[in-house]
């Protein structure tokens, strides 16, 4: 589904090119669970903004399914974005001013889904996810572990094939962590490919492949059994 | 679509409520700017729709029989109302509606203080006429007594004279006709009747250029406050865009977004705008001509123009946001 190679990201600084990202080259199949690790600065989050094609500054080659992002105009990966990939954020990233009804009807209404279908959907994902009640309730009126969990019902209200979570436990105490991780892998169990970004190794012991990078490098892969055992 | 806008305004309602000191700014700004706008159209109005800005226009000048003053009533002054007649007077329609309202005028005496105290009689009534300066608001004539020019004993005189083209060119035949009677007679002024009217309307257009520089500084003010406190909107809700931007919207949806939400801003700007103003609005009211405080014209041409110009100014940093990198939005807290 998604096969990187050779993909940097730099800066042009006073004291020349930084970079972010090096030769990143990597194989991502539909319905696999991948974790992204690494010490803050390895490059984690860029590298996911750049497969969720919010980041178009930069070099190599990116195919998703059989579009080669790295033809495509940035306007061009927003609308693929849209088509292909759902975001949670470690930060939650609600709508303050609209409610956790309208919070999820948001991504629809950008989808040019009808009125009818549109309340349809967003009332079958607030079944799904057990926050009817909520609904007419506004971000700040939830608990962190509620507003994570509004965050990834957005993320899949308009059944993205990928989904791009980036620390999506970090705010959130270990009892709501696990309810989330849980939620990410019964996603995943149906069918969606997730790539999330943790530091982790509980949460990270969740997903199938567990990618390291350093310094903008790909540092190794393991898997969640590699992983040492009193993290788990 | 219509669900849409549904949703955007009542979440651009919401927004104001949210920062009352915000909408208060926005309010207050475009507020001054329908103030500014209609004092800016009535002088439009003024000058450009309503060439002549009194009423009935038609009535301009001080006129007797060789200026065409209409006689309504009686007969005119005659040769025979030398210093040897009787001593008459013409009045106009103002003198009679003031006393006498009830009576016929035609005939009566009335006791005059021009040469000292006399009765004189009233042989005829004329039209109204604006004789001595044009108030512009003044809508009630003043009453008027004309006396047979044989029969006074003013010490000046003003004679008007007809022309054929252009007026100026005769002035010096004028000035010979007059010292033909009596070469010591002094010629305090000639000025055509375009100049005489220019000079009473001086303070009032001085006062109109100065209204009209003063509504253009008003509402120049007002469309820079209201492009600031916008643009300033727009930055507050950068990362507001930058979400919706991850979740699918595009850049035209940013752009419709943003207008539609300004644009409710804007309404209830200009409606809550539009009630200061029209309290305001009495205080400049003495300085408008033939226009009336709430002139729907003056206002909606004001409205028209202010909500065109706030949408500009919401345009260009609501375009400028709907460009920006998906990234550097979420960046903006």
């Amino acid at each position: 589904m998604i096969k990187l190679q050779n993909i940097q990201k730099r800066y042009n600084t006073k004291a020349g090119f930084t970079y972010v990202l090096q030769q990143i080259t990597l194989d991502i199949a539909e319905g696999e669970f991948v974790t992204l690790m690494g010490p803050s600065g390895a490059g984690k989050t860029t590298l996911l903004n750049i497969i969720g094609m919010l980041d178009s500054d930069w070099e190599g080659q990116y195919t998703l399914d059989d579009n080669s992002v790295h033809t495509l105009k940035p306007r061009q990966r927003l609308a693929l974005n849209k088509q292909y990939v759902g975001f949670v954020f470690q930060n939650f990233n609600l709508l303050d001013s609209l409610t956790v009804y309208e919070n999820l009807e948001a991504p629809l209404s950008y989808r040019n889904v009808k009125g009818a279908e549109r309340a349809s959907i967003v009332c079958d994902t607030l079944d799904r996810f057990g926050i009817v009640g909520k609904k007419d309730l506004f971000p700040s009126q939830l608990s962190g572990g509620q507003q994570q969990l509004v965050g990834v019902a957005r993320a899949v209200v308009a059944s993205p094939k990928l989904i791009l979570a980036d620390e999506p436990t970090g705010n959130l105490h270990s009892a709501q962590g696990q309810e989330v991780m849980e939620l990410l892998t019964k996603l995943n169990q149906q069918g969606t490919t997730i790539i999330q970004v943790t530091h982790s190794e509980k949460y990270a012991a969740y997903s199938r492949r567990i990618i390291n990078l350093k310094d903008g490098w790909m540092d190794g892969e393991v898997t969640p059994r590699q992983l040492p055992r009193k993290d788990r | 679509m219509m669900g849409t806008l549904i949703q955007d305004i009542r979440f651009g309602i919401r927004m104001l409520a949210k920062r009352p000191a915000f909408t208060a700014i926005v309010v207050l700004v475009l507020a001054v700017g329908i103030g500014a706008n209609s004092a800016l159209f009535s002088v439009f109005k003024t000058v450009v729709l309503s060439p002549l800005p009194f009423p009935q226009p038609k009535q301009l000048m001080f006129v007797n029989s060789t200026i065409e003053i209409p006689l309504m009533d009686g007969r005119p002054f005659t040769e025979h109302d030398d210093g040897s007649g009787e001593p008459v007077l013409v009045v106009n329609q103002a003198f009679c509606r003031q006393f006498f309202p009830q009576e016929n005028p035609i005939g009566q005496q009335v006791r005059v203080f021009f040469c000292g105290p006399a009765f004189r009689r009233i042989v005829g009534v004329v039209g109204n006429v604006r004789a001595r300066n044009i108030d512009l608001n003044q809508v009630e004539y003043s009453p008027m007594m004309y006396e047979p020019i044989d029969q006074t004993c003013q010490h000046s005189l003003t004679t008007m004279v007809r022309t054929h083209g252009d007026p100026t060119s005769l002035t010096h035949a004028l000035q010979q006709a007059v010292w033909t009677l009596d070469r010591d007679l002094p010629i305090s002024q000639i000025q055509t009747l375009t100049r005489t009217l220019n000079n009473t309307m001086a303070i009032p257009r001085f006062c109109m250029i100065l209204l009209f520089l003063v509504a253009v500084v008003a509402l120049g003010l007002a469309m820079m406050g209201l492009y600031g406190v916008i643009a300033y909107a727009m930055g507050e809700r950068m990362h507001e865009i930058g979400i919706r931007m991850v979740f699918g919207a595009q850049a035209n949806d940013i752009l419709r977004l943003t207008l539609q939400r300004a644009f409710v801003l804007i309404t209830v700007g200009v409606f809550t705008g539009l009630v200061i103003a029209l309290a305001l609005g009495r205080v400049v009211q003495d300085l408008l001509y033939q226009t009336k405080q709430a002139d729907p014209l003056v206002f909606s041409m004001g409205v028209l123009f202010l909500v065109g110009a706030g949408l500009l100014a919401c345009y260009i940093p609501a375009r400028r946001a709907a460009r920006i990198d998906p990234m550097e939005a979420l960046r903006y807290e």
